[in-house]
């Protein structure tokens, strides 16, 4: 499959993480629309693409795709939007929500998210499946606490069933073998983060320590190579 | 000349001579900006920033807890939003209003069955109420704004904020409840207190079964001293802070004129919580409803309706309480405060069920 990968500054660990990965292991063609931040959110529906409206955004796109000006809907088969402020649900073990509470959370997760605004374009232009990953979890160091892993299975199903089903998009988990603690993300994927590459003095430089948000190329590869056996 | 000196002896040795300023009109208001008067209120209590303070009561009572948050005080919040849940969400769905979601407790002998409840002294009755397909919890008909969807939610729903009253009971150091209401309805056959008549938000009206009491002072003050007895029995490290919310009624079924059952209820609730906080060295009383109210404020910090207190009045209750801890104690929370100076200034809307009582009148 040729795929569009959309995403803001999480995308770095994808991009440079699917470069690690073996050539016998990438089994879809990977094109990556990344801009950083918010930055995202300026592009526009234009016939059957969708086009970025300022130089910035627009050199950020041609840097990462290696050439792309548009994300033209017709050359791909599937659509991943990434990062993109879209959240997973950790439904609290120990609390009792109303049905009403839980369906208002999972509107709130979404609703006014940069994801959530890209997916409403592109579905305005394509029925093409579109799958989104959500922000990796923070990270922290694995605690002698609970590890399971199931209520945040549990939120995505409960994402994807209120939210992205109805949408004919699917919101991705990402490898359980990151995730600590039952809600973070192993520390040791958030050590050497590095910023997207998008053709300026800031490319892939360090993120300082203290950035817990942004993980590592490891994670990056990790995350692809879990995706593409849930696509096989 | 020697008889005028006499008197002068005199006065200087009767009880009021030496008595500080705040204790004579002239100096204490009268020769005052209405800005300018302070120690309204001694302390009884020094609050650790550290201490985890449970707030309930009226509606008054939220800006107690918005209050303590931003000047980085411990909220004790015993029922949390889920994660993820936007402010508005959470605002919706009476979450953060209140330690737990209670809703308003309007009147003390409600926070004695709310208390009895989480204590295991008592157990809710069965009743609910149900609109079309939605069911109501009778004891908080306005928690969620279209019901629940099923019976048996409705009542988790209940079990869950009744753990976490309990948990508020047993882990706060500091209860602080703020009195509202004398006016109150009952089921008159089980006896049990509903936070609304039934009928205005949810249920039906059945004169048959519901009985209204407009309480006098001492059924008010038993019911709060049951409630704190069984609190303390609980938790002997709990003491209380009580205010009186200087909201008044938005309708009365006392057969008064809405301003006269006015006055009639803010007096009893003023004249218990000052009593019992008198005879109990647990209990302070903290003078709210006199900030807003007193003749002194010339009514400046209520709303063009007279009813709702501006956010400006809410800002001066809430110094002159910071402002009491610091006169007694010293400005141990000073860290605390330069951090709030930065906290974004929250808009402050009150949750108030029984303004929904306002629309009954609102044809006349």
């Amino acid at each position: 499959m040729r795929i569009a990968v959309i995403g803001n500054s999480h995308i770095g660990s994808l991009k440079r993480g699917a470069a690690m990965l073996p050539i016998d292991e990438i089994e879809h063609d990977l094109v990556f629309f990344g801009a950083r931040s918010h930055s995202l959110r300026e592009l526009v529906v234009e016939g059957r693409a969708l086009v970025p409206t300022s130089e910035i955004v627009a050199n950020a796109i041609a840097f990462t795709s290696g050439g792309e000006m548009k994300i033209d809907v017709d050359h791909y088969d599937a659509f991943l939007l990434y990062g993109m402020e879209a959240r997973p649900f950790l439904p609290p073990e120990d609390h009792f929500y109303s049905s009403a509470v839980i369906a208002r959370t999972l509107k709130d997760l979404f609703e006014g998210t940069l994801s959530h605004a890209t997916l409403l374009k592109l579905r305005a232009i394509t029925d093409k499946p579109i799958y989104l990953g959500h922000n990796p979890m923070k990270a922290a160091p694995r605690t002698s606490g609970s590890q399971s892993t199931k209520p945040y299975e549990r939120g995505l199903t409960m994402l994807n069933d209120a939210i992205y089903s109805p949408m004919g998009a699917a919101l991705l988990p990402q490898p359980l073998e990151t995730v600590v603690n039952g809600n973070a993300s192993n520390i040791i994927y958030s050590q050497g983060s590095k910023s997207l590459a998008i053709g300026d003095g800031h490319d892939d430089a360090l993120h300082p320590d203290m950035d817990l948000n942004h993980m590592n190329d490891e994670f990056g590869s990790m995350w692809l190579r879990d995706w593409f056996a849930k696509l096989a | 000349m020697a008889t005028k000196l006499k008197i002068q002896e005199k006065s200087s040795s009767n009880p009021y001579g030496d008595l500080p300023g705040k204790a004579f009109w002239r100096p204490a208001v009268a020769d005052r900006s209405m800005f300018d008067i302070d120690e309204l209120w001694t302390p009884k209590f020094r609050i650790a920033p550290k201490a985890p303070v449970a707030t309930f009561g009226s509606c008054f009572a939220q800006h107690i807890g918005n209050a303590l948050k931003n000047r980085h005080f411990n909220w004790l919040m015993a029922e949390t939003p889920p994660p993820g849940m936007s402010e508005e969400g959470a605002k919706l769905y009476n979450y953060n209003v209140f330690s737990a979601r209670t809703a308003n407790i309007y009147t003390t002998s409600l926070l004695r069955q709310w208390t009895s409840w989480a204590l295991g002294h008592g157990s809710p009755p069965d009743e609910y109420w149900r609109k079309g397909e939605r069911y109501y919890d009778p004891f908080r008909p306005a928690i969620e704004p279209n019901g629940f969807e099923s019976l048996a939610e409705m009542r988790q729903s209940r079990e869950e904020v009744i753990k976490a009253f309990r948990a508020c009971i047993e882990n706060a150091h500091f209860f602080v409840f703020t009195l509202g209401l004398t006016e109150s309805w009952f089921n008159r056959h089980e006896g049990y207190e509903y936070p609304m008549c039934p009928g205005t938000v949810a249920g039906e009206f059945d004169e048959n079964a519901h009985e209204f009491r407009n309480q006098g002072f001492e059924e008010v003050r038993s019911a709060l001293m049951d409630a704190i007895r069984m609190m303390r029995q609980a938790n002997p490290k709990l003491r209380f802070i009580l205010t009186v919310s200087p909201v008044p009624l938005t309708a009365t079924k006392s057969d008064k004129h809405v301003l006269v059952a006015t006055m009639y209820s803010k007096s009893v609730l003023r004249a218990v919580a000052g009593q019992v906080a008198m005879n109990h060295k647990l209990v302070d009383y903290f003078p709210s409803y006199e900030i807003i109210n007193s003749a002194v404020f010339k009514g400046s910090f209520f709303e063009p309706n007279m009813r709702g207190v501006n956010k400006r009045g809410v800002d001066l209750v809430m110094d002159h309480f910071f402002q009491g801890l610091v006169h007694k104690f010293g400005d141990y929370f000073t860290a605390s405060r330069r951090k709030a100076a930065v906290v974004r200034s929250k808009k402050l809307e009150e949750v108030c069920e029984e303004e929904l009582l306002g629309a009954f009148g609102a044809a006349r």
